[in-house]
């Protein structure tokens, strides 16, 4: 494509006062190599858009250099198809203006040095857009339909609801009939007001509505035995019994629920002593079969007690509370009373949970007089000469230590999700010299833990199973965007994403069947989904040069590309998230995106003007992670913060990103200090790609390679962790790095 | 923690409490609101909170053998920040009540008085013993000229044989009562502070003595926050009865040592402390009964038991007073059935004191001197400092 | 599969749940109105700290979310904006919303030149009015979107005349009158959310008498960077830092007296301010006093870190009796501790209340509208209107999202093919 740039230049918000606007028009036509440039008032007027348009349509513009406020700021005004346009936005107000405002600037006088700052953030965005290439969205022919593996509520809902907007779906369900552990319920404690009554089980009316949905694929008895391909080509292989049977999908929803925990760890608490110790599970059971007496004998039951965290919020046992037993409990205390008015039911609790809405139905059992609750610590559980069960317990509301005898006991367990079931295996990493696998998998904090549960079998070369995040949950991490698994395409929910009860779990299957449908809808346009949900780019690679080193297929967090057995990375567009992690990771600089390559950014380092070290102005590179330290950078020019001016910004699709090229790039370039700020890693992580921040700071170990072969100081390379909200610390952060570089002394590459 | 206690709730119990008024002990959720926002609970092992708990356990023993129970005050405190609506104060209110009954002897008498079915009965006992005694003096008519009582219903054999008698009933009732109170709080009660050591001095002094003076001088009424109003009624109540006491005691003194027969003139300071004693009264019973209507629920759920005592105390006073003012106005129509109605409530206050609501006077006053002994300060400490921890805490 | 004809969805309320259901529906290729009575999208979320359990800035989340909506031209938003009526039946309603004056137009570039020329200073409604903003304001730094707002009626017209006259962009509009459009959609999501229950009303906490007696939301201005404070818990009566803090759990909630059922949200809450308090104060002492501690779910892991701590304090018993001294504003927080049978009665330098989430209640004060309420007035779902996040019922973050995307969802199925 010939590629035609227009620069336009702003002038409005302080940044005509403070810089030389001609000064930088000269810079971005000899420089940016911009055919004309465009110095306007206020460009996200209508005026200025008209001027842009106007050039577009009779001077053939096709790249446009905007010279104004920051990319997040008037978004929609500038914002056009980047299969037709170039686009490279200059941030001079936030991140140059407004945050490096010199004292005791006299009126039309010019700081040397934010001039300065500003013509190499102009060049910057002339390298990088001519580096660009307009986007070609990658097209497939997709499939449509959706994998819902688990015909529990949860999986049920989900097809259901698909269908209800029009799309169809393949339902698995391991057991012979749908249902899941719903179908073993007596009652369901209620989830609508008034909250006062038990009401039937509601899954066997869903199951008929499943069997009657035409565009409800129903393989019950069945296994997932492998899947392959990728969002919108998805080859799903279903066995059931003998036979093999295939189906093409574009998305999945993992629903398969969770296993109650295995009450035999629970002997402390007497299960397996007497038949008389029992489960909730059992309990429904006995409810279904109309024989709520105790199993040892048949003879009714006058006294029942209920252990509530069973096996639950205990580091021995399950660490967390599995949020439907207290409300359990109290159901089956009805059970009961209801058949028996003389019945006394005691419910020992840590803490009675019925959060939310569910307290109005905590109320209604209470009002029943044989109901007796107390907050109690179990020491004891034993046998009585006449076989009945004797609870002792330390009683914190009477203060004292209380025995109960009865003739049945409850243990309250929890929820495991069936993700946890198998045994684990590491995602392998590459043996570095002088570094065992272990090593490498131990410093990332994040979990890289899959387990073999036997659930999606995905033919994916980082494992087959959803990497967990705590204790077997395939769960995301972000509070924000609680459907994000880290597999593209494939969503949790229910019970084996998180604890929860039924009404939730109806909410969280529709929910997650609504990713998948968004998943598939843009996937046929070729963009992405959340974090970058739009973007049209995706990772080419230049296979000549590949390695097989295998980096770019161990280190992407969202397990993007297959191996071939030559080691060969095959990239699924398709599963790709767009945080160019691969990008980084590659030692050979061998992917990249049209609108985001190694060249680029390194181009970018390229045209940054460092002056000799006679002149004592030092150069800082800041690599700025796009979506928390670039906002925060912005929020203090906004804040009216102030920093050095030294400092030369790039935004960065992720810090993950980060290749160390770069950084040889601008240290032998002569520029003094890299700066590279990204999310919070480690356990609560806050990089939206996952590992990205903690990526860069691994490979960052080794830089000293780098270094050494330059005899530089590592102190010049500085790595930060930045919340979106630190902004506050920001002017220190930069001002203090400063000072170390002006200890170190000037890069001795200058002039190179 | 202690040894294990076996717990085995009464559901009977529990069944029963509901129906003299509790209905809704089981609401509560133990949050221990009450035991803060009562002035009068003491800062160890508060109530109502943990009188709650065994309620809702249907522990029977353990509330029959509290004193703490007769140490609400009733003014609703509790009742009225309680989050569940459970109303504790209604709760102590029941189980007074049921202790009135155990207690009581003989123990017909008190289910007598407590049900409404019984109200002929009630009040046909003291008709009937007038009548039949007046008819046996021969005095059954209204007589003729100057108003003078005696004529209608002589001072001897009837007031003289009728009232003595059932004077010694009631306080032979009480003591009883009392002493099976007494035994079961010695026995289940909450322990006597160790360095107790026994002393008539004492006794009379800090635990009968000191009780005594906080009762007339309402100490613990005034503390109640949220029902201010009961404590003047109640106040007002107290000192009516005590100064109706006086002036009986100075009548009888009156008229067996010194021969001076009733009617006095309104010159005489007798008459003076009686009817301002009456007033009082009056005033007192009023002010509790308009408290109880305009605050409804808040001033806590007022059963029969309760109502009937008010109105009689209130009808005991004015008609005494009525009975005054009409022998002045000279109508001996209306002077003498009144004259009447007036001994019939006297007497029903006296001959019921232990099984009526009136009863709260021994029980409390017991529960009181209990408190003192078992070195149980009431009301809310002053003393500020960071909560000391259970073990048993997270 | 999504045809172009299909009508709109309409999302009342700009919070963490509208904006999701939003998103979640345009990026499926459904057209949006997303209609916010605030000045700025966001809704209580951006008044946050951070969220539990993870210690992240909501704001960080909001960016992307931001994006997704500026990126997306299915999504039409108004702010200063009240729906005044619903009217219709599923797949077939027309809505009528009231734009509010912003007096300040799409052509602010947020320079704010206005505000430095405003001198009025208004109560700062974004920090519950702990500190004062100017009359001519950006409601927060990270204000979506990124413009000013005139309070006209706060201010002198002389004053006003100044801070149109200080805008190079004309971008004040001093004239702006308020505006109604009615907008033609298939189906209604209802996502008002909440607001903090007014803890004024339980007379036995001081709260509004003793300035040292905050709320759980206050708590949360008290400790961002973008707070009042600039991040610093301090005592609002002396500015002093404070040692002693209590947590007093269940304030006015679980309650017959004010908000009968439990808000889900607030145990959590208080043990992430717990940690507030502890990593900012390391000599403070902090008291957590409840009825029942209810974090669920993997939440746990925040009371097993706090119970790590030997300066926290959880004791089961509520705190009845808040009483404050005028002269050193130290307070005295009285509760019986069920363990031990005992009163306590401590002093503290700041008590922190656990007010619950009270459904917003806009909408309900509204007639002749179709959205009908459940008895504590949280929305109830009903054929082409649904309910999403704490106007359903009270919620944490993540489980409004999850709720705000499944009623994404329920009001597609209704404008589908429609």
């Amino acid at each position: 494509m010939e590629r035609k740039i227009g620069a336009y230049l702003c002038k409005g918000c302080g940044i005509g006062d403070a810089l030389d606007m001609d000064e930088l028009a000269k810079v971005a036509t000899k420089e940016c190599k911009a055919s004309l440039c465009r110095i306007h008032d206020v460009l996200c007027s209508d005026e200025g858009l008209a001027q842009i348009k106007a050039d577009m349509a009779n001077e053939g513009v096709n790249g446009l250099i905007i010279g104004a406020c920051s990319p997040r700021a008037k978004t929609e005004v500038f914002s056009f198809d980047p299969r037709e346009v170039l686009l490279e936005r200059v941030n001079l107000r936030e991140q140059v203006v407004w945050s490096h405002r010199p004292e005791g600037q006299e009126e039309g006088k010019v700081d040397e040095d934010l001039q300065m700052m500003a013509e190499d953030q102009l060049r910057m965005g002339g390298a990088r857009i001519q580096n660009m290439d307009l986007l070609t969205p990658f097209m497939e022919e997709i499939s449509k339909r959706i994998l819902v593996v688990g015909g529990g509520i949860t999986g049920m809902t989900a097809a259901l609801e698909a269908a209800k907007a029009g799309y169809e779906s393949v339902l698995v369900e391991r057991e012979a009939s749908l249902g899941g552990f719903a179908a073993k319920l007596f009652k369901q404690y209620p989830k609508a007001p008034p909250y006062t009554d038990l009401v039937d089980p509601e899954w066997a009316s869903m199951a008929e509505a499943v069997e009657r949905e035409p565009r409800i694929k129903v393989y019950c008895s069945s296994t997932i035995e492998r899947i392959e391909g990728a969002p919108g080509m998805f080859e799903v292989f279903i066995k059931r019994g003998e036979e093999v049977l295939q189906e093409r999908t574009g998305a999945i929803v993992l629903a398969t629920g969770f296993e109650p925990y295995d009450p035999n760890r629970l002997n402390h608490l007497g299960y397996g002593k007497s038949p008389d110790i029992v489960t909730t599970v059992q309990v429904e059971e006995m409810g279904k079969r109309g024989a709520l007496v105790r199993p040892s004998d048949g003879k009714k039951v006058e006294r029942v007690a209920f252990i509530l965290c069973a096996g639950s919020r205990d580091p021995e046992h399950l660490p967390y509370c599995s949020v439907v037993c207290c409300a359990t409990a109290l159901k089956q205390a009805l059970y009961f009373r209801e058949g028996n008015s003389q019945v006394k039911v005691f419910i020992l609790y840590k803490d009675l949970r019925t959060p939310g809405l569910y307290e109005h139905f905590y109320r209604r059992v209470q009002e029943d007089e044989g109901v007796f609750l107390t907050k109690a610590k179990i020491s004891r559980v034993d046998l009585d000469q006449d076989g009945s069960v004797v609870v002792d317990a330390e009683d914190e509301l009477m203060g004292e230590t209380i025995r109960l005898k009865v003739d049945l006991l409850v243990l309250s367990t929890g929820m495991v999700p069936r993700t946890a079931l198998g045994e684990e295996e590491k995602l392998e990493v590459t043996e570095e010299p002088g570094e065992k696998k272990q090593d490498i998998a131990s410093k990332l904090l994040i979990p890289t833990r899959i387990i073999r549960s036997n659930t999606l079998n995905l033919a994916y070369r980082q494992g087959p199973e959803l990497p967990d995040l705590q204790y077997g949950f395939p769960d995301s991490h972000f509070i924000c965007f609680p459907y994000e698994t880290r597999r593209t395409g494939i969503y949790a929910a229910g019970p084996v994403r998180a604890p929860m009860d039924i009404a939730f779990s109806q909410e969280d299957g529709r929910g997650a069947v609504l990713k998948a449908i968004q998943c598939i809808e843009l996937t046929s346009q070729g963009k992405a989904v959340h974090p970058r949900s739009g973007d049209m780019s995706y990772p080419e690679l230049f296979m000549q040069r590949c390695t097989q080193c295998k980096r770019c297929t161990e280190e992407c967090p969202f397990g993007m590309y297959n191996e071939d057995e030559k080691a060969n990375p095959l990239p699924n567009p398709t599963r790709c998230r767009r945080c160019s992690v691969c990008m980084g990771s590659c030692p050979e600089r061998i992917i990249s995106f049209k609108d985001y390559s190694v060249g680029m950014i390194g181009s970018m380092i390229k045209a940054i003007e460092v002056p000799d070290e006679t002149e004592e102005k030092p150069r800082i590179l800041v690599l700025a992670c796009e979506n928390d330290a670039y906002p925060a950078l912005d929020m203090v020019g906004i804040r009216g913060g102030k920093y050095n001016p030294y400092v030369r910004i790039i935004p960065l699709r992720c810090l993950g990103s980060l290749n160390l090229i770069w950084i040889a790039d601008a240290l032998s370039k002569g520029i003094d200090g890299v700066l590279l700020l990204g999310c919070k890693h480690g356990q609560d992580y806050q990089c939206h790609m996952i590992k990205g921040s903690e990526l860069a700071n691994y490979r960052l170990a080794k830089v000293s390679e780098t270094l050494d072969r330059l005899a530089l100081e590592s102190s010049r390379i500085r790595i930060e962790q930045i919340e979106i909200s630190d902004y506050d610390r920001i002017p220190t952060i930069m001002d203090e790095f400063l000072e170390t570089i002006k200890e170190v002394g000037p890069n001795p590459y200058k002039g190179f | 923690m202690s040894q294990p206690r076996l717990l085995d709730p009464d559901l009977d119990f529990i069944r029963e409490m509901k129906s003299y008024g509790a209905v809704d002990l089981k609401k509560c959720f133990q949050c221990a609101t009450c035991s803060v926002v009562c002035n009068v609970s003491p800062d160890d092992r508060p109530f109502p909170r943990k009188e709650m708990l065994w309620s809702q356990w249907g522990l029977k023993e353990r509330l029959l053998a509290d004193p703490d129970v007769w140490l609400c005050h009733q003014c609703h405190d509790c009742t009225n920040y309680c989050p569940r609506g459970a109303r504790p104060g209604d709760v102590l209110s029941t189980l007074q009540r049921m202790n009135v009954m155990r207690y009581a002897t003989p123990n017909f008498v008190a289910r007598m008085v407590a049900e409404p079915k019984f109200l002929p009965i009630v009040f046909g006992i003291p008709v009937l013993i007038l009548l039949v005694f007046m008819a046996a003096c021969g005095t059954l008519r209204i007589p003729e000229g100057e108003i003078i009582y005696r004529k209608f219903i002589p001072q001897w054999p009837v007031v003289d044989v009728i009232f003595p008698i059932t004077a010694i009933w009631a306080v032979a009732c009480s003591a009883a009562g009392i002493r099976k109170m007494w035994l079961e709080l010695k026995a289940m009660g909450p322990e006597i502070k160790k360095e107790y050591k026994y002393s008539p001095l004492e006794w009379v002094t800090v635990y009968v003595g000191g009780t005594i003076v906080d009762i007339l001088k309402h100490q613990f009424f005034k503390l109640c926050d949220a029902n201010r109003f009961r404590f003047v009624a109640h106040f007002n109540i107290l000192w009516g009865f005590i100064l109706l006491a006086i002036t009986t005691a100075c009548v009888a003194a009156g008229v067996y040592l010194f021969g001076k027969q009733t009617p006095y003139p309104l010159s005489n300071p007798i008459k003076w402390i009686g009817n301002l004693g009456a007033v009082i009264l009056i005033v007192g019973s009023v002010l509790a009964i308009k408290n109880r209507l305009s605050k409804g629920e808040k001033a806590g759920r007022a059963t029969y038991f309760e109502w009937l005592f008010l109105w009689v105390v209130l009808a005991t006073g004015i008609t005494g007073l009525l009975t005054e003012l009409l022998r002045l106005a000279n109508s001996p129509t209306i002077a003498y059935p009144m004259y009447f109605v007036h001994l019939v409530c006297v007497w029903f206050l006296f001959a019921y004191l232990p099984f009526s609501k009136f009863s709260h006077m021994l029980y409390r006053t017991t529960a009181m001197v209990y408190a003192r002994w078992a070195g149980r300060a009431l009301g809310k400490g002053v003393d500020i400092a960071p909560p000391a921890m259970a073990t048993s805490e997270h | 599969m999504v045809e172009d004809k299909a009508k709109g969805i309409l999302v009342i309320g700009g919070g963490i749940a509208g904006i999701t259901a939003a998103v979640e529906a345009a990026e499926v290729g459904y057209k949006v109105y997303l209609v916010e009575k605030e000045p700025y999208l966001g809704g209580r979320v951006v008044r946050f700290d951070q969220y539990f359990p993870k210690f992240c800035p909501p704001t960080c989340g909001m960016e992307i979310n931001f994006r997704r909506i500026k990126n997306n031209p299915l999504i039409t938003y108004y702010t200063m904006a009240d729906v005044v009526e619903v009217k219709g039946t599923a797949g077939d309603y027309k809505v009528k919303v009231r734009l509010r004056p912003r007096y300040v137009n799409e052509k602010c570039t947020a320079c704010g030149r206005c505000a430095q020329v405003c001198e009025t200073e208004i109560p700062n409604p974004f920090n519950y009015n702990i500190d004062k903003i100017k009359a001519a304001f950006l409601p927060h730094e990270m204000a979506f979107p990124m413009r000013y707002v005139l309070a006209l009626d706060m201010m002198s017209e002389e004053e006003a005349r100044r801070c149109e006259s200080a805008c190079p962009y004309g971008a004040i509009d001093l004239k702006m009158e308020p505006k109604e459009v009615t907008l033609e959609v298939g189906s209604v999501i209802v996502a008002t959310g909440w607001e903090p229950y007014d803890a004024t009303r339980m007379e036995n906490l001081s709260f509004g008498k003793a300035p040292n007696v905050i709320t759980n939301v206050m708590m949360e201005r008290l400790s961002a960077v973008n707070g009042p404070t600039g991040g610093r818990i301090l005592r609002p009566s002396d500015g002093k830092q404070p040692h002693t803090v209590v947590f007093c759990q269940c304030a006015g909630q679980r309650d017959e007296n004010h908000l009968k059922f439990c808000s889900r949200v607030c145990c959590s809450a208080t043990l992430k301010q717990v940690q507030y308090v502890r990593r900012q104060i390391p000599e403070s002492e902090v008291y957590v006093f409840y009825i029942d501690l209810r974090v669920l779910g993997r939440n746990e892991d925040l009371l097993a870190q706090v119970q790590k701590d030997p300066k926290v304090h959880l004791i089961k018993g509520k705190v009845a009796r808040i009483e404050g001294d005028p002269a050193t504003g130290n307070l005295v927080v009285e509760a019986e501790m069920t363990s031990t049978g005992k009163i306590s009665r401590m002093m503290a330098d700041l008590a922190v209340l656990a007010t619950g989430m009270k459904p917003t209640q806009d909408l309900r004060v509204q007639d002749g509208h179709a959205i009908q309420f459940d008895g504590d007035g949280f929305v109830l779902d009903q054929a082409g209107i649904y309910g999403a996040g704490c106007a359903k019922s009270p919620m944490e973050v993540s489980a409004a999202v999850q709720d705000a995307t499944s009623a994404a969802l329920k009001a597609i199925q209704c404008v589908v093919g429609r």
